[in-house]
């Protein structure tokens, strides 16, 4: 076998190497010396420690799954009073509700939305703050400035992506349980999100101020704002009753 | 012991991301906090290995665990927790490091002079030594920084983390030959940045 190339040496020093260069490397003298120059910076590095982790770090974690997520100063300053927010959260839920798809029976009974009390609190966090992040994106996406008459859409976009995944679970999660207005709030979510998540790096502003408009005319800012006073009221509600509980 | 240990001194013969995954059911915010109190000690070393900061280090491993509690309905148990996790951090702190050229906390430039063979281990824990060890780590962390993030993902996933090439292509998106490729790339930036250093 003629001598094996560097990167097949850097292989079986990590470990992966082919057999024929192991072989090789049984017999040749000078092919054990190239071996012994790649082993020198690889044992160097594994001497790189790592530290330990702050002893409260899992303790941080916890309480972050555990704790309403606080609202960045950009919403805080935009959310309305908690009575008012309340009252239109009840009725945008009844307005689900009566607006429920009524054509074709089901097979099994249709849960009721009664039961969307029992999906996990730390599931109700998650949307929390999914619903929190998406209003960002969109009200990023509405007031972006526009330069050289374009506006950049890449990290809009790629947000989006991850948006919508999370948008699309919660919303099967939602149907699961029975929750018709998290699902029908989460339904109306997905097509502004799809928007975003296949724009362009750029959108020129005759683009970008048709794509707001489009998002504005279906109010969404607002059922988003309306429905996440709903979630956190009820997981206060839900606190208040379990007394201790996420 | 010795045969229990890797070259950076930490458990390896059974410790594999998935070897560490007990059955849990993540549905159950009691079984999530026991996954996060089981792997967030490993998790945070990976994350700290990947940006050699130790906030940033802290910072994505809230975030995987945010990430995994988010989107555990599409873990799938064959996979196991850790390994699932694993993936999660990577891929984040990969995301990290091509948003941030980081630059580490730990690895302040210097102009000391060091051959390569001064960083093998010796045994002797001499303070002359320790201090050397010291330098030594600040220079290795310097080398990896110089690697592209999938270069150091790479290398990182494979000499720390023991994750086979299959593994670590799979997490980075690579092929099998990519990812051997990428490895091979960071290892001999890793040893010209080494060598430079003499």
């Amino acid at each position: 076998m003629k001598h094996p190339r560097d990167k097949q040496l850097v292989a079986h020093a990590m470990g992966f190497g082919d057999p024929a260069t192991s072989a090789h490397l049984q017999s040749c003298t000078a092919c054990q010396a190239r071996l012994q120059g790649w082993q020198q910076p690889l044992a160097a590095a594994a001497q790189w420690p790592a530290p330990d982790p702050d002893p409260a770090l899992v303790a941080r974690i916890c309480s972050q799954l555990a704790e309403p997520v606080s609202p960045t100063p950009d919403l805080r300053s935009r959310r309305w009073a908690w009575s008012a927010a309340l009252a239109t959260g009840i009725a945008l839920t009844l307005a689900a509700w009566l607006a429920r798809p009524r054509a074709a029976a089901p097979v099994a009974p249709p849960r009721p939305v009664a039961t969307a009390a029992a999906s996990t609190p730390l599931l109700r966090l998650a949307m929390g703050e999914h619903l929190d992040q998406a209003q960002i994106l969109l009200l990023e996406v509405k007031h972006a400035q526009p330069r050289a008459g374009t506006v950049t859409m890449r990290d809009a976009r790629d947000q989006a992506r991850e948006l919508l995944a999370a948008n699309r679970l919660y919303a099967a999660d939602a149907s699961a349980h029975g929750d018709l207005t998290a699902a029908h709030v989460l339904g109306l979510l997905e097509p502004p999100l799809l928007e975003i998540a296949h724009s362009p790096d750029r959108l020129d502003t005759g683009q970008w101020r048709r794509m707001n408009a489009r998002f504005a005319s279906s109010d969404l800012l607002f059922k988003l704002r309306v429905f996440d006073q709903t979630l956190t009221a009820r997981r206060q509600s839900r606190n208040f009753e379990q007394n201790g509980d996420l | 012991m010795q045969q229990m240990t890797n070259l950076a001194g930490e458990v390896s013969a059974d410790s594999s991301p998935a070897a560490l995954a007990p059955e849990l059911d993540l549905s159950s915010s009691a079984d999530f906090r026991s996954v996060v109190e089981i792997y967030s000690t490993r998790l945070y070393r990976l994350a700290y290995r990947m940006t050699a900061n130790r906030q940033d280090a802290e910072d994505l491993v809230q975030e995987t665990f945010l990430r995994a509690y988010r989107s555990r309905a599409r873990f799938e148990a064959r996979a196991g927790v850790g390994t699932w996790l694993h993936r999660i951090c990577a891929n984040a702190a990969l995301d990290h490091l091509r948003r941030h050229r980081v630059r580490p906390q730990a690895t302040a430039a210097t102009g000391s002079e060091m051959d390569v063979a001064e960083l093998l281990p010796s045994g002797d824990a001499s303070p002359e030594r320790l201090l050397l060890s010291q330098e030594a780590q600040r220079r290795i962390g310097t080398a990896l920084t110089l690697l592209t993030p999938v270069e150091r993902a790479a290398f990182v996933l494979r000499h720390y983390e023991h994750l086979s090439i299959e593994e670590i292509g799979s997490t980075l998106g690579l092929r099998t030959s990519a990812t051997k490729n990428t490895i091979f790339r960071g290892v001999r930036k890793l040893r010209q940045q080494l060598e430079q250093a003499r």
